[in-house]
């Protein structure tokens, strides 16, 4: 049996390293996407954005959601081609155009997005509990939230994904009580008019609600966590996308169709009123903690992507080679998690978060317009490289999908221009500095 | 771990898919598309739509970084190729390859590959084995007595040969009165010497007539 014990003998290794764990199932992906995606503010804007398009604002999550599709089927490509995918956008990017500066912006506006992201939905939460219990200070409660969920985070991506499972679920079926719950006093008249202010605003208000549907791109952030990668990614996304869908429209129908919209016009919790005028006090503290558990949701999730962006800069040489330590024992990315958590506490800490949101939009859709040129670069540079799955009629599909963001971005507020310009140019300063400094530690270790 | 493995078929996939379920991280060259397909659904790996021939792709596997290589093709050229490619140009410190042909072996070695194996010369030496091992006769059985005659034949490369009869350990319940060797009986005693070739008679205990029997159908495999 000489060759066989030759076989089994220990493989002589270059240097053993700690990697991330593919632990993630297709239904703790799809989970994953759906809840990070759906937050807390889809519950706030509503009813903002009834008031501005009417029932028209279905065609609205309508146009959102091929939105969604066609920058989605260009992260299903990658996500499930490009090996070691970590962090999602930044790694194709990388694989397309090298460690330069087009990637880490890519990489960072991602970032601070997920960032941001996490802050915010930390923040509404604090809100929401406040408005039951009033002697708790939001801000503080958002910061004990976020240490919460960074302990939960740090445990590993198993614990992590077993949180995401639990808080969505309950998401989803206070959504599909909303839903169901309308036809108790659903009337169709109420859908007329269609377009009471005209089709403009439905058309500029997809550049509105578009933030909420950029969630889903936290599967791929995780991808290298994925069981299966290859296989479950593209249909973690398109089940996540259909999922989203689904909730979206049937909410905007059922809020629509099943409350008059004195109801909810003016309100910030304009499910919560509906569901109260349809259902009872009961329905409206149903979904009061539906709205909570989507913060929840997203608070997980965005933490976790977030740290995964972290993690893939620094494995890339554009943030400092100390956030891409893999615990030994939960093999969460531990260092980038506390950065990435300590940074969004700050934002939480500064009170004025939803200045930066502004910013938000425009960093995602620079960050999808980069990954859609990835797609298109690699499809010449790496045809070698095996797909699972294909975008059909490549390059038109990525080049439209440039075009919608290109359009978004034109018609958002100056305020958002403004300050994703300043993130974007404070991020490359930012790395300017640190190249400088290790090229300077680099000269007085050779001398 | 990173591993590169070069061809999915018979013997590459089940090794894909038990590489991956134990978390290394793989990269895959496979130039049928098909096979390409059924990988990406079964197991985590990067997967090159190539034979392995293109510099680039080798680059973009990032071989420098590669512990272990596995060249499985169908062609002992390319597996060769592999090899060479393999250990003097990445420095991969484990290449297995396989070899098609028994007498390319050495080729292959000699090209980079730290061990090749020929799967046909294996499957030959199990059928060998097989053929050696086979010849044990039942004289008598009692299930009521718990009692057993057989008579078995030591294989020609048993590791039995060379041995005294004290090497089967002979429990109180089971003895070798006779060893025919040659057209001739012995009545074997504590120093006689087993050869390939001989005719044992074991008596005794079933269970332990069964295990003298194992002992005896050993096989020195070189």
């Amino acid at each position: 049996m000489t060759q066989i014990n030759a076989e089994s003998k220990s493989v002589p290794t270059r240097r053993p390293e700690i990697r991330l764990r593919r632990v993630l199932n297709l239904v703790q992906t799809l989970f994953l996407g759906v809840g990070t995606a759906i937050g807390g503010v889809m519950f706030v804007i509503m009813g903002r954005a009834t008031e501005l398009a009417g029932p028209s604002i279905i065609i609205t999550f309508l146009i959102g959601s091929v939105f969604a599709l066609l920058i989605g089927i260009c992260y299903a490509e990658l996500g499930a081609a490009v090996p070691s995918g970590a962090g999602g956008a930044i790694s194709f990017v990388a694989r397309a155009f090298g460690d330069s500066i087009p990637t880490f912006l890519a990489g960072w506006f991602d970032w601070i997005g997920s960032i941001t992201d996490c802050a915010i939905g930390a923040v509404v939460f604090s809100f929401s509990v406040n408005y039951f219990l009033s002697w708790v200070e939001p801000f503080s409660l958002a910061v004990i939230t976020l240490i919460i969920f960074t302990l939960i985070n740090f445990r590993g991506t198993k614990t992590m994904g077993i949180a995401q499972f639990g808080l969505t679920l309950v998401l989803i079926l206070t959504l599909c009580i909303f839903i169901s719950g309308s036809f108790l006093t659903f009337d169709s008249s109420r859908f007329q008019p269609f377009f009471p202010n005209g089709a403009l605003p439905t058309i500029l208000l997809v550049s509105y609600i578009f933030p909420t549907y950029a969630g889903y791109e936290t599967i791929t952030q995780l991808s290298e966590e994925v069981k299966i990668a290859g296989k479950t990614i593209p249909r973690a996304l398109f089940l996540t996308l259909a999922t989203i869908t689904i909730l979206f429209t049937g909410s905007a129908i059922a809020l629509i169709g099943g409350a008059p919209t004195e109801i909810y016009i003016e309100s910030n919790t304009p499910l919560q009123n509906a569901a109260n005028y349809f259902m009872g006090p009961v329905g409206g503290a149903a979904i009061s903690i539906g709205s909570i558990f989507a913060t929840l949701s997203t608070i997980n999730g965005s933490m976790g992507g977030g740290t995964r962006i972290a993690y893939a800069l620094s494995r890339r040489k554009l943030l400092p080679p100390v956030f891409n330590r893999i615990h030994p024992r939960y093999n969460s990315p531990y260092t980038a998690l506390a950065l990435t958590s300590l940074i969004a506490i700050v934002f939480v800490l500064t009170r004025s978060i939803d200045f930066i949101v502004y910013a938000i939009t425009l960093g995602y859709s620079v960050t999808a317009i980069m990954v859609c040129m990835a797609l298109i670069r690699l499809r010449k540079t790496e045809p070698q490289l095996f797909r699972p799955f294909k975008v059909p009629l490549s390059p038109y599909v990525p080049i439209i999908a440039v075009t919608a963001l290109l359009i978004m971005i034109v018609t958002l507020s100056l305020e958002s221009l403004v300050l994703g310009l300043a993130f974007g140019l404070i991020g490359v300063f930012l790395l300017m500095m640190a190249r400088r400094f290790s090229k300077r530690k680099m000269n007085n270790l050779v001398s | 771990m990173r591993a590169i493995i070069v061809g999915a078929g018979d013997i590459g996939m089940p090794i894909i898919r038990y590489l991956s379920l134990r978390g290394h991280v793989l990269t895959v060259f496979e130039k049928d598309e098909e096979r390409c397909k059924h990988i990406a659904n079964h197991a985590d790996a990067a997967i090159f739509c190539s034979s392995g021939d293109i510099q680039q792709v080798w680059k973009k596997a990032e071989a420098e970084k590669v512990d272990l290589l596995l060249a499985l093709t169908n062609d002992d050229a390319v597996n060769s190729e592999v090899s060479r490619i393999a250990k003097t140009q990445y420095g991969i410190p484990f290449v297995i390859a396989r070899a098609h042909q028994p007498e390319n072996i050495d080729a292959i070695k000699e090209a980079g590959a730290d061990i090749a194996i020929c799967p046909s010369q294996e499957t030959l030496r199990v059928f060998l084995n097989a053929l050696e091992s086979k010849v044990v006769e039942t004289l008598y059985e009692s299930q009521r007595l718990k009692f057993k005659i057989v008579i078995a034949n030591v294989p020609l490369n048993g590791t039995v040969i060379g041995k005294n009869l004290g090497y089967l350990d002979l429990s109180a319940n089971c003895e070798v009165p006779n060893v025919l060797r040659n057209g001739s009986t012995f009545f074997p005693d504590e120093s006689f010497v087993f050869k390939g070739g001989d005719k044992v008679v074991i008596t005794g205990s079933i269970e332990n007539v069964e295990k003298i029997v194992e002992k005896l159908r050993n096989i020195e495999i070189t």
